[in-house]
C-alpha cells in the first residue's frame, strides 16, 4: 500500500480558474465527472488496454496528479501510480469518495465493447479528456502517437494569459425555465443516446445556413419550447426563459497547449413570454447569437469576472471551508440561470485503421441537480451522437428531441441503461 | 432492426421497451448484451451516501457517551447515588437515540424524531413525578398532543413545500398559516392544562395577525404571480 501512495510533496501545481470551483461544489449528486467514451465493434482486450494505459500515461503529466486541501485552496500534487481499469457499471459518472480521498482524479471504464475515462472538471474539460482518450485508443490498438501532440505547456493554467487589468466584467443573466420533476435516489443517472448519420445532419444543417452546433442548439431549443409549453399548461411551471448555455473551446480562440479546463460558456435563449417561436425562427436567432457570443472580446469579458473573483483579496485569504460555503451559494445561483447545457466535443479525430474499429463515441455530461438535465455531442467517423443525461425519471426533453430530427427526415439509433423493465 | 412506432426512432436489440416513450419493442433479442452492465444496487453509491453518516454518529455516540459518563461520576462522587444527573443523561440518551435518524431513510428518520420525542418527554413525565418532590404529570394532557401537533404541522409543510410546481410568495404563506395553527393548538392546549376548560387566548391576536398576511401572500402567489385572468372568469 505504501508503494501505492507514492507523492513528491516538492512540487505542486494550482488549479486553473474554472477547476477551483469544482472541488468546492463537489457532492454525491454533483459528482463533476463528466465520461468520453467509445464503442467497439469487437469486445475489449483487457491485457491490451492495461498495457496501452501504462503506454499512455507517462506522456500525460498533467493527469498524473492528485487533490490536496491547503488552508485556502486546493492544489494539485504528482501522483504517479498508473490509474486502475474500473469495471463498467449501470450509472456513469458516479463518485467514489470525495474528490480530495480519490487518488486519481480520474478513471477508465471499461466493458464489453465500451472503453470510457471519467474525469473530474477539477482536472480537465472535454478538449483535455478526448486528448487523452485518442491517445489511448492509438496505442490500444497499435498505431503512432499523434506527431501534433505536445508535452510541453500541459499543466499551464492557460486562463491567467487573458487577465486583462481593467476590462469589464461580464453580466448576470436572469433566472431561467427548469425542469419541475423530482430527481432520482442519489447514484442513479440515466443515460439516453441517439445515434445519427453525419452527413445528413450537416446537409439538413446546410439548408438552415447553421453548423452542427448551431443546428443542434436550435433542435434542442424547440424541443424544450415544446416540453415548457406543456408543463406550463399543466401549472407545473412558470413561463421563464428558456436559456442553453454552450461551451467553447477556448484553445480554438486564444492557441494554447493546456489539458487544464480551458473553456467558456455563452448563453442562446429563447423567451416564451414573448410568444411562440418557429423552429426556423429559433434558427436565425441561434445562429445570431452564435455570432455575437463568440466574439474573443465578449469570452474575455466573461474570464475577465471569474479572475477578479479569484484574485479578489478577500476571496485569497479567506480560508476553505468558507470558501467552499460561498461557492456552494455561488454555483445554485449560477445554475438558476440557465436551463440546459449542450456541449458538443466536435469529432474525435483519429487514423482510419482506428476509425474503422471503433462504431460509435459518446460524450455523457456531469451529473446536476439543479438543471437535472443536459446534453452531450460528439462524431465519430461518419456517425454523430447525441446524448442525453439526467437525474430525473422523464425523458420528455430527448423524446421531443429525437422526434424533431426524425421529422427533418434524419434516422436516429437509440440506447439507453434504462433498467429493462421501465 | 427495431423500430419503436410511436417515436420512429430504431432502438438497438437488446432493448424490449423503447427508452424514449416505454413502447414495447416486438422484435428485441435476447441474447445480444445489454449496452451497461445492470446491477441491481451500486455498491460504491451505497458507501458514498451511508459511510460518512455513519462515522459522524459513532463519533457523536462517543462523545456523548463521555459526557454522561462524567456527569454521572460527578453525581456520585458528590451526592453518592445519581439524583440529579438523571434528567441530563436521559436528555443525552434521547438526543443520541434521535440522532440515529441521520443513518435513516428521510421518512423514516421524521417518524423516529416523532416517537423518540414523545418517548422523551413521557419518560421525562415520569421522573418529574416520581424523583422530585411535586407530582407534574403533564405528559398526557400537554406533552403527548404537543407533539402529536408539532409532527401533524411539520408533515403538512413537507408535503405542502415538496408539491410540484414554483416556489415564491407561498413559502411564507403557508409557514405563517402553519405557525397560527401551531399557536392556536399550543394556546388551547396550555389553557386546558392550567384551567380545565378549552379556550383561545393570546394565540387568537397572533392568528388575526398573521392571517391576513399570508392570504396577501398566497393572493400574490397564486392569483396575481399566475395571472388568473379575473375578466375573463368575471365577465358580465
Amino acid at each position: 500500500m505504501k508503494s501505492q501512495s507514492k507523492i513528491r510533496s516538492n512540487s505542486w501545481s494550482r488549479l486553473d480558474n474554472a477547476g477551483k470551483l469544482f472541488p468546492s461544489i463537489t457532492s454525491a449528486r454533483t459528482t463533476t465527472f463528466f465520461r468520453v467514451a467509445v464503442l467497439f465493434k469487437e469486445p475489449l482486450d483487457e491485457d491490451r488496454l492495461r498495457n496501452a494505459v501504462a503506454l499512455t500515461m507517462p506522456r500525460f503529466p498533467a493527469f498524473r496528479v492528485r487533490l490536496v486541501r491547503g488552508a485556502f485552496w486546493y492544489s494539485l500534487v504528482p501522483y504517479e501510480v498508473l490509474p486502475p481499469l474500473v469495471p463498467e457499471t449501470e450509472y456513469p459518472c458516479m463518485p467514489l469518495k470525495k474528490l480530495w480521498k480519490t487518488p486519481h482524479l480520474f478513471r477508465i471504464r471499461w466493458w464489453n465493447r465500451r472503453l470510457a475515462v471519467e474525469f473530474s472538471h477539477t482536472l480537465t474539460d472535454g478538449t483535455g479528456a478526448l486528448t487523452f482518450l485518442t491517445a489511448l485508443l492509438r496505442e490500444y490498438v497499435g498505431v503512432a502517437p499523434d506527431p501534433a501532440f505536445a508535452d510541453e505547456g500541459q499543466n499551464e493554467d492557460a486562463f491567467q494569459q487573458l487577465q486583462t487589468p481593467g476590462y469589464p466584467r461580464s453580466e448576470a443573466w436572469s433566472r431561467a425555465a427548469h425542469l419541475p420533476f423530482d430527481l432520482f435516489p442519489v447514484g442513479q443517472y440515466i443515460v439516453v443516446t441517439g445515434q445519427s448519420p453525419l452527413d445528413p445532419c450537416k446537409e439538413v444543417a446546410r439548408q438552415y445556413g447553421l453548423t452542427i452546433t448551431e443546428f443542434m442548439t436550435a433542435l434542442l431549443l424547440a424541443a424544450l419550447q415544446e416540453v415548457f409549453q406543456k408543463l406550463v399548461q399543466q401549472k407545473l411551471c412558470e413561463v421563464r426563459p428558456l436559456r442553453l448555455v454552450i461551451p467553447i473551446n477556448l484553445r480554438k480562440v486564444f492557441p494554447s497547449h493546456t489539458l487544464r479546463n480551458f473553456f467558456a460558456v455563452f448563453p442562446v435563449e429563447i423567451d416564451p413570454r414573448l410568444g411562440t417561436y418557429s423552429f426556423e425562427e429559433i434558427c436565425r436567432k441561434v445562429q445570431a447569437t452564435f455570432q455575437i457570443e463568440t466574439d474573443s472580446r465578449l469570452i474575455k469579458k466573461q474570464i475577465a469576472r471569474n479572475l477578479r473573483g479569484e484574485w479578489h483579496p478577500l476571496a485569497r485569504v479567506a480560508p476553505l471551508p468558507l470558501k467552499n460555503l460561498y461557492l456552494n451559494r455561488a454555483f445554485v445561483a449560477y445554475e438558476k440561470q440557465y436551463t440546459m447545457s449542450l456541449s458538443n466535443l466536435g469529432s474525435v479525430v483519429l487514423p482510419q485503421e482506428v476509425l474503422d474499429q471503433l462504431e460509435a463515441a459518446e460524450f455523457v455530461p456531469p451529473p446536476n441537480p439543479h438543471t437535472k438535465e443536459h446534453c452531450g455531442i460528439v462524431s465519430c467517423g461518419k456517425a454523430l451522437t447525441i446524448t442525453f443525461a439526467r437525474q430525473i425519471a422523464s425523458p420528455l426533453v430527448e423524446r421531443e428531441f429525437f422526434q424533431h430530427l426524425r421529422a427533418l427526415g434524419i434516422p436516429v439509433r437509440v440506447w439507453s441503461n434504462l433498467p429493462e423493465e421501465a | 432492426m427495431s423500430y419503436c412506432s410511436r417515436c420512429g426512432v430504431e432502438i438497438v436489440p437488446w432493448r424490449p421497451f423503447c427508452p424514449l416513450c416505454s413502447a414495447p419493442i416486438p422484435n428485441w433479442d435476447h441474447a445480444e448484451p445489454p449496452a451497461y452492465p445492470h446491477e441491481s444496487q451500486d455498491q460504491n453509491q451505497t458507501f458514498l451516501s451511508r459511510h460518512p453518516r455513519l462515522k459522524a454518529y459513532v463519533v457523536l455516540t462517543v462523545v456523548l457517551a463521555t459526557v454522561v459518563l462524567i456527569v454521572a461520576g460527578i453525581n456520585q462522587a458528590i451526592v453518592g447515588r445519581l439524583t440529579w444527573s438523571v434528567l441530563p443523561i436521559v436528555t443525552v440518551a434521547f438526543f443520541d437515540l434521535a440522532m440515529s435518524s441521520l443513518l435513516l431513510k428521510k421518512w423514516l428518520s421524521y417518524s423516529l424524531l416523532c416517537v423518540t420525542s414523545m418517548l422523551y418527554l413521557a419518560v421525562l413525565n415520569a421522573l418529574t413525578a416520581t424523583n422530585l418532590t411535586y407530582s407534574l404529570t403533564w405528559f398526557w394532557p400537554l406533552g403527548l398532543p404537543l407533539t402529536v401537533l408539532a409532527w401533524l404541522v411539520g408533515t403538512a409543510s413537507y408535503f405542502i413545500f415538496r408539491r410540484p410546481g414554483f416556489r415564491g410568495w407561498d413559502i411564507p404563506g403557508f409557514s405563517l398559516l402553519l405557525a397560527a395553527l401551531f399557536c392556536c393548538g399550543l394556546d388551547a392546549l396550555v389553557t386546558h392544562l392550567l384551567k380545565g376548560s378549552w379556550g383561545l387566548g393570546w394565540s387568537l391576536v397572533v392568528s388575526l395577525a398573521v392571517i391576513p398576511l399570508a392570504l396577501f401572500f398566497l393572493f400574490l402567489h397564486f392569483v396575481l404571480h399566475k395571472r388568473i385572468l379575473w375578466e375573463q372568469i368575471l365577465h358580465l
